[in-house]
């Protein structure tokens, strides 16, 4: 087993029913890496981030971290390895910001115990991160779907984990928020801080910031390498089956993606 | 500020809170139809007080008078407390598990199903004791628990439980129990006075023995209740993220569920189907206080408490010497702050 190995799925499947939607997934994430998970609508992305997160009990032996099956942590074990923030949050409650960042310390506490000045300075450092220490006496159900976006990652931050998991985090942002977002978790992986993998459907975005990129489609993974390998218009022709050119982006020189439009 | 900055201030709210609490109930002890004056109901409740008794002469008290305030007004305002604070609760965990603001254990018919089981086991006669617990509690338990699981297995979409089906699903389960009722009442009509009692509500058959069965039974669950709060927090804001913060969604869920149950059938069988109280204290708390449900369930048990005595002695003695069931009361006052929170929350669903 190689310790650089953090995350790896063996022969992970998934039905809803009897509707496939995971069919024999294998991959494996390296420590420190920014992951990116790409692929049409319907491909698997979200059934395939909630199994590695255990919000869907995945089969035994099928999801490893630290070579461990993730069925045999505990919940509160697994609490403090894996961090997830779901696709959108609602809450018809009035908590505070800086209320439901504090529930990012929650594994971390006894059962009456409150949180401490040590859990507020955590909070705050996360909140700084996302640039919502602004907003921490606001009501999260008066934030706009951006600003709530960037406060449930600060309460991921929060938790102190190794590994964070998002899905589609970047699609409700508005252009500098999408970026900021990218280059703060990029960051954090890059000064080996935290291991991400995200769902995401900006392909040129997955390009300039993931280490590794997992292209799904139907259930499957089609490909899994580094941008400069999966981006090619042949592997997108078969999978989102429209036609692309794939460019050299002038800044970084990481592919980018431009599909062919016809106007009529 | 946060629960953790707020903690003094909270804690000091909470024990002017329990002081208004006491000072209302002993005031109410002193209103009602028998004319005795303040004064004297006063100097009558000073007497039974173990170390003041000695300390202060109380006067003269009128034999019959002492029996009114001690064995009629105050096991009642005692009771009406209790059910006042255990079904405000109720209401609390209520909407924080189906995450919505709506839920209130007589609109969901939950309080129906108590009283269902409360009614089908009076028919059948079943009015024993087993263990300290009459069978008509806990067959009222038992149709409180059948009628929150029909509810929520009905109304839930996925993991989210939406206001209409939540609604409808609860609506549906009032009229199905309400004409179980009705049948069981139409078979047995030499019991019908008791079971009219149930469908009612009322605090007028109070006694020291139902305050016995009702108090240790609300002071174990909500103590048990409160160590989940902070859970109950998280999870009002989404099961998954819940999950990802370590709690055991399903199995604190079923807890809670059990012991709202146990409160719900226990409130019920002591003075009936009293509806709407559960939603509107924890909803007037949320607005003072935020929605943090260690603050939120506390301080919902008090105010709760002192709602429900009010609402009990305007039922003594708005119009002597009739008396009208306090469940009426309530609604008087809840059913349109239900409309009010349908129409704020309506724009936020479309």
């Amino acid at each position: 087993m190689n310790t650089a190995m953090l995350l790896e799925t063996r022969n992970l499947h998934w039905s809803y029913g009897q509707q496939k939607v995971l069919d024999s997934i294998n991959i494996t994430v390296k420590k420190s890496c920014f992951c990116g998970l790409i692929g049409p609508n319907g491909s698997g992305k979200t059934t395939l981030i909630k199994n590695i997160s255990r919000i869907l009990v995945p089969q035994k032996n099928s999801v490893y971290i630290y070579g461990k099956d993730i069925c045999q942590y505990s919940s509160r074990e697994f609490s403090k390895l894996v961090a997830y923030v779901p696709q959108n949050t609602n809450v018809e409650f009035e908590f505070t910001a800086m209320d439901v960042v504090l529930m990012g310390r929650s594994p971390y506490l006894k059962r009456f115990e409150p949180e401490s000045m040590h859990d507020m300075d955590i909070a705050r450092e996360a909140m700084f991160l996302t640039n919502t220490w602004h907003l921490k006496d606001k009501s999260i159900s008066k934030l706009s779907g951006g600003e709530k976006q960037r406060v449930v990652i600060a309460r991921a931050l929060c938790q102190n984990t190794e590994i964070i998991i998002l899905d589609e985090p970047v699609s409700h942002l508005d252009l500098q928020h999408q970026i900021e977002l990218m280059r703060l978790l990029k960051q954090l992986c890059s000064e080996g801080k935290k291991t991400v993998i995200m769902s995401i459907h900006d392909l040129n975005l997955a390009s300039q910031f993931c280490d590794d990129i997992i292209l799904m489609n139907r259930g499957k993974v089609f490909d899994f390498g580094n941008p400069e390998n999966i981006f090619d218009a042949g592997k997108i022709k078969e999978v989102y089956g429209i036609d692309v050119m794939i460019d050299k982006n002038p800044v970084t020189g990481k592919p980018h993606v431009i599909p062919f439009i016809k106007m009529n | 500020m946060t629960f953790f900055e707020k903690r003094a201030y909270y804690r000091l709210i909470f024990v002017l809170l329990m002081f208004a609490l006491v000072i209302l109930m002993i005031f109410a002890a002193t209103i009602g139809a028998a004319n005795i004056s303040f004064s004297q109901a006063i100097n009558i409740l000073l007497s039974k007080l173990p170390l003041i008794r000695n300390i202060i002469s109380c006067g003269y008290i009128d034999n019959t008078h002492a029996i009114i305030v001690l064995n009629l007004r105050l096991p009642r305002i005692i009771l009406a407390a209790l059910a006042g604070a255990g079904l405000s609760i109720v209401g609390a965990v209520f909407q924080g598990i189906f995450r919505n603001p709506m839920a209130d254990p007589y609109v969901l018919g939950i309080s129906s199903g108590a009283s269902a089981g409360a009614a089908l086991a009076i028919a059948a006669g079943a009015e024993y004791i087993f263990m300290g617990f009459g069978l008509v509690t806990i067959s009222s338990f038992i149709g409180a628990l059948f009628s929150i699981i029909v509810v929520y297995s009905v109304a839930r979409v996925g993991t989210k439980v939406p206001t209409t089906t939540l609604l409808l699903s609860g609506i549906a389960m009032n009229f199905l129990l309400s004409s179980v009722v009705s049948l069981i009442m139409f078979f047995n009509r030499n019991r019908l006075d008791r079971i009219v009692f149930w469908m009612m509500g009322s605090f007028a058959a109070s006694d020291m023995k139902r305050i016995l069965l009702l108090f240790p039974l609300l002071i174990g669950s909500t103590l048990l209740i409160y160590s989940y709060s902070r859970d109950l927090n998280i999870i009002s804001t989404g099961e998954d993220i819940a999950k990802s913060l370590g709690i055991e969604v399903e199995k604190t869920k079923k807890i809670l569920i059990a012991l709202c149950s146990a409160i719900v059938a226990s409130c019920v069988a002591v003075s009936g189907v009293i509806g709407f109280a559960g939603l509107i204290i924890p909803h007037i708390v949320r607005m003072m206080f935020g929605s943090d449900n260690r603050v939120l369930i506390p301080f919902s048990m008090i105010v709760g408490a002192i709602f429900m005595v009010v609402c009990d002695t305007i039922a003594r003695i708005a119009m002597p010497p009739l008396e009208i069931p306090v469940g009426a009361i309530t609604s008087i006052f809840g059913a349109p702050y239900f409309i009010f929170l349908l129409q704020k929350y309506k724009r936020k669903e479309l």
